[in-house]
């Protein structure tokens, strides 16, 4: 948000390539995106967009480290540790930073059987040292914020519809607080209500000081709070609009990349809010090859 | 003549008047080595002892021969009294603490007839002392063997079966089993449940198991002056204690080890109340009385010892 | 920073008379018994480190060795090559490390009575059943020279309590316990003593689908509160995904990968683990 917090971004992701290899399939190879770059400030709200199937989760995963990183640099700036690269970072300083600093929130709630909802949420208070009692109350709080039933509370999430689950996930994430905040497709199974609730949760946390990275191909209720947005063309996207159709908020940045094409080169940017920055998109093609559009 | 002759062959033969050994005490029997086992035997045996002093409370497997009495009824403890009777000794045979049961008479006729070595009632003048079951009253000295008898040797047997994995816990002092089983009978039953062949720790490395003697005897054992020596002859075995040992009843701390003593109860034949004694039903006299039971002290030989001061005392203090 | 507990390094154990060939003829791609002289390969150069509070899952199929590493961990099973250091961690630092499979017959009996807890896949392994549960849990304090029966009956109920056991049946007779009871019980013995590590061998493999998730949920509980160290087996992914917070995959005694669970379960690199992880339910 100021200009003096840009000098030191909290996460740098410099040249991201991933590569799956997968054995069963006779070996084939696939790239969920291709050559990732950002910067991310602390304190920012930042946006991964683009349709489905373009490789934004897999950026979160493998900021997050449960994707290896086949190339490419991911800087982290932690408190516990300094600057940290996360793709090479041993086990050891992963498994802290994701207890201390850094959370993932997930698509779906990995539910847990046996265990009722209020646990659920005020776990990770409780991993933090917050006594269990404390951590119920708070977790009260947020469970009644999201409008989830009081009844249901004592119930396991197992029996809570997609809508309710997803609500529940959020309110784990950021009862907490933590530095560093991946979110990915929080608004996606949600009513309008409970997608402004969840987007007034959001702002708050940003106002705390957490640094939200989210994945979403919902923009229209994003980019109010969001201060960048990254947003990823898939290739039939971008084989299909030669000339540059340049709405306002998006700008093709990286391109995901599909099985058996090489790779392209391309100029990426990022769209400041408020600074719309026109740039000419260099696209170099290779020679065609069989493209089958894995999503 | 010739009714001489076939006289004297007959005579030869069939000799008439062959006196009973046992009515002339100091002849022995001429058809059976000293002591009745061989000296190859006697040296084994002694051999063997040596090894279960040097490891006291272990159990030291020895080959144990056939004698005239059957298996169960004190054939190991009689071999250990063979192998060590020389003509000097002096033995006592006891069997519950008495001289005249039909065990020790028995033992005692045996030893008597392969040795012709006197035998006394008095246990402070025995040097060799049998015993089944009992440990005499009076204190011994170092002079003085004990040698008692045993029916069943491993003190793990109530709690591991099998024998391979048994002599595997006693290599390794691994007793938790045996300790598991006293903490069970104390939960169950308030006390431990074992009353005669009290388990011990033999110098903190083994656990023995104190043959049938009661739990009042097990004291006796710790810090003695007197070697102790234990034979099973069913079981093949062999084990010591030697003087000065230290021998420390399995127990805890808040239920300590406790004997069977009753200072309420006291001789009826010479009024001691600190021996271990015995309950006998005494048949009514007559058909219209009624019969009754009588405690009396399990060391025969040392009530009569206390009867006879007491008497003397009486007649000295009258006079 | 380094904060191991355990450390295993160039473990190897081998069941027959080995030749030259078996490290080169057998392994992950292979089979684990070798053609030239027949010898089975259970275990092959294996190293970890397992850090202190830290679940670490060993996943395998059967045949992959994971069960014999448990047994040469716990101090039962004599290893070909290799050692296992251990070392104490206090709060000012840590001892000096120990290799325990150099220790003899009595010091390595003590020290898996003190410092390690083994909880076995079948109750009978682990519990006896010709003594009461109290005394199941008193064998372990016994043979840790406890010999004050009040001591030993309050320390008993309070494991029972923190396992989730009745404290009310500590004298009753294992056989009229049900499975996940046993494990409890497993379980509470195996914590008697206080240990380091806890040894988890399929623990919830054979037992009914309710009670899995409740001995899987008292374990998890038991890490939480306890921060207890954990070494974990399981051929049940579910079962990883729950408890470790590490994994290693075993197949025909090799260590074919090893990572953070999450990365394990969802970017297998190597053939074998995308094929156990595609097959999970």
């Amino acid at each position: 948000m100021h200009k003096e917090e840009q000098t030191q971004p909290i996460l740098e992701v410099c040249h991201l390539k991933k590569t799956f290899h997968l054995h069963l399939l006779d070996g084939r190879l696939i790239e969920p995106f291709a050559d990732v770059s950002f910067r991310v400030n602390k304190g920012n709200f930042f946006l991964i967009s683009g349709k489905s199937g373009t490789g934004k989760t897999s950026i979160l995963k493998c900021i997050y480290r449960t994707y290896l990183t086949t190339s490419g640099e991911i800087w982290y700036d932690s408190h516990m540790f300094g600057r940290v690269e996360i793709a090479t970072a041993s086990e050891k300083v992963i498994r802290n930073l994701r207890e201390h600093e850094l959370a993932f929130c997930s698509q779906f709630l990995n539910v847990l059987p046996r265990v009722s909802a209020l646990d659920v949420t005020a776990e990770p208070l409780v991993r933090l040292g917050v006594e269990r009692a404390e951590a119920r109350a708070r977790a009260r709080q947020w469970l009644g914020r999201l409008r989830i039933e009081e009844s249901r509370w004592q119930a396991s999430p197992i029996t809570f519809s997609g809508g309710e689950q997803q609500r529940l996930n959020l309110a784990r994430a950021f009862i907490a607080r933590p530095r560093f905040l991946l979110l990915d497709e929080p608004t996606a199974s949600l009513d309008a209500l409970s997608k402004s609730i969840v987007l007034e949760m959001m702002s708050e946390a940003r106002a705390a000081g957490v640094t939200i990275v989210t994945v979403s191909h919902d923009t229209t209720a994003m980019e109010q709070l969001a201060d960048n947005v990254y947003w990823l063309q898939s290739y039939e996207e971008d084989l299909c609009k030669r000339s540059l159709r340049t709405p306002p908020w998006s700008y093709p940045t990286a391109s995901s990349k599909v099985a058996g094409c090489s790779l392209r080169m391309r100029e990426s940017l990022i769209w400041e809010k408020g600074q719309p920055i026109l740039l000419e998109l260099i696209v170099r093609l290779t020679p065609a090859h069989n493209f089958s559009c894995l999503g | 003549m010739i009714n001489n002759l076939v006289q004297d062959l007959l005579d030869e033969f069939m000799p008439q008047n062959t006196t009973p050994s046992h009515e002339y005490p100091q002849e022995s029997e001429t058809l059976y080595n000293f002591a009745f086992i061989d000296e190859d035997a006697k040296r084994e045996v002694r051999r063997k002892l040596l090894k279960a002093v040097a490891l006291p409370g272990h159990l030291v497997p020895f080959a144990s021969r056939d004698l005239p009495i059957a298996r169960g009824w004190g054939t190991g403890g009689l071999q250990v009294t063979m192998a060590l009777v020389e003509p000097h000794d002096v033995l006592k045979v006891i069997d519950q603490g008495d001289d005249e049961s039909v065990n020790a008479v028995n033992l005692r006729r045996l030893i008597h007839k392969t040795t012709g070595i006197p035998f006394t009632t008095d246990t402070l003048a025995a040097t060799v002392i049998q015993t089944r079951h009992r440990i005499p009253e009076e204190r011994l000295h170092a002079h003085q063997i004990l040698v008692l008898q045993v029916p069943m040797a491993d003190p793990l047997r109530w709690v591991e079966p099998h024998i391979e994995r048994a002599t595997e816990m006693h290599a390794e002092a691994d007793y938790s089993r045996m300790w598991v089983y006293m903490y069970e009978s104390v939960v169950r039953a308030g006390d431990m449940d074992v009353a005669s062949q009290y388990p011990v720790m033999v110098e903190g490395r083994y656990m023995m198991d104190t043959t049938p003697i009661p739990r009042y005897d097990v004291a006796r054992l710790h810090m003695a002056e007197t070697l102790y020596l234990f034979g099973a002859g069913r079981e093949k075995r062999v084990y010591a204690i030697p003087p000065y040992t230290k021998v420390i009843p399995l127990q805890f701390e808040d239920y300590p080890f406790t004997t069977e003593h009753n200072a309420a109860y006291a001789c009826a034949i010479c009024g001691a109340n600190d021996t271990y004694l015995t309950s006998t039903f005494h048949e009514a006299p007559s058909p219209s009385a009624r019969g009754r039971w009588l405690r009396t002290c399990s060391d025969t030989s040392y009530c009569r010892k206390r009867l006879k001061e007491k008497e003397h005392l009486l007649t000295t203090g009258a006079s | 920073m380094e904060t191991w507990l355990l450390k295993v390094q160039h473990l190897s154990k081998r069941y027959g008379s080995r030749c030259s060939y078996c490290s080169t003829l057998t392994g992950p791609e292979q089979k684990n018994r070798c053609p030239v002289c027949g010898t089975v390969t259970a275990c092959a150069d294996i190293h970890f480190a397992l850090n202190q509070g830290e679940v670490l899952g060993i996943v395998g199929e059967s045949g992959s060795g994971k069960s014999t590493l448990m047994q040469i961990v716990n101090l039962a099973l004599p290893a070909d090559s290799g050692e296992v250091f251990y070392r104490e961690i206090h709060e000012y630092g840590s001892a000096a490390p120990i290799d325990l499979l150099t220790l003899d017959k009595y010091a390595a009996r003590s020290f898996r009575n003190e410092r390690l807890g083994i909880v076995h896949q079948r109750p009978e392994l682990g519990v006896n059943m010709h003594f009461s549960v109290g005394g199941n849990v008193a064998e372990k304090l016994l043979l840790a020279n406890w010999r004050h029966v009040g001591r030993i009956r309050e320390r008993t109920a309070e494991l029972m309590r923190l396992t989730e056991l009745p404290p009310e049946r500590i004298d009753d007779d294992p056989h009229t316990f049900s499975g996940g009871m046993l494990q409890r019980v497993q379980i509470a013995k195996a914590l008697a003593s206080n240990p380091a590590i806890l040894l988890l061998d399929e623990v919830t493999s054979g037992l009914d689908l309710s009670v899995q998730a409740c001995v899987l949920d008292l374990i998890k509980r038991l890490q939480w509160e306890l921060k207890m160290t954990m070494l974990l087996v399981s051929h049940d992914l579910g079962v990883i995904k729950q408890l470790a917070s590490r994994t290693m995959v075993m197949k025909n005694g090799w260590v074919v990968e090893s990572g953070l669970t999450d990365q394990i379960l969802q970017d297998p690199q190597h053939p074998y683990t995308q094929l156990l992880v595609s097959s999970a339910l």
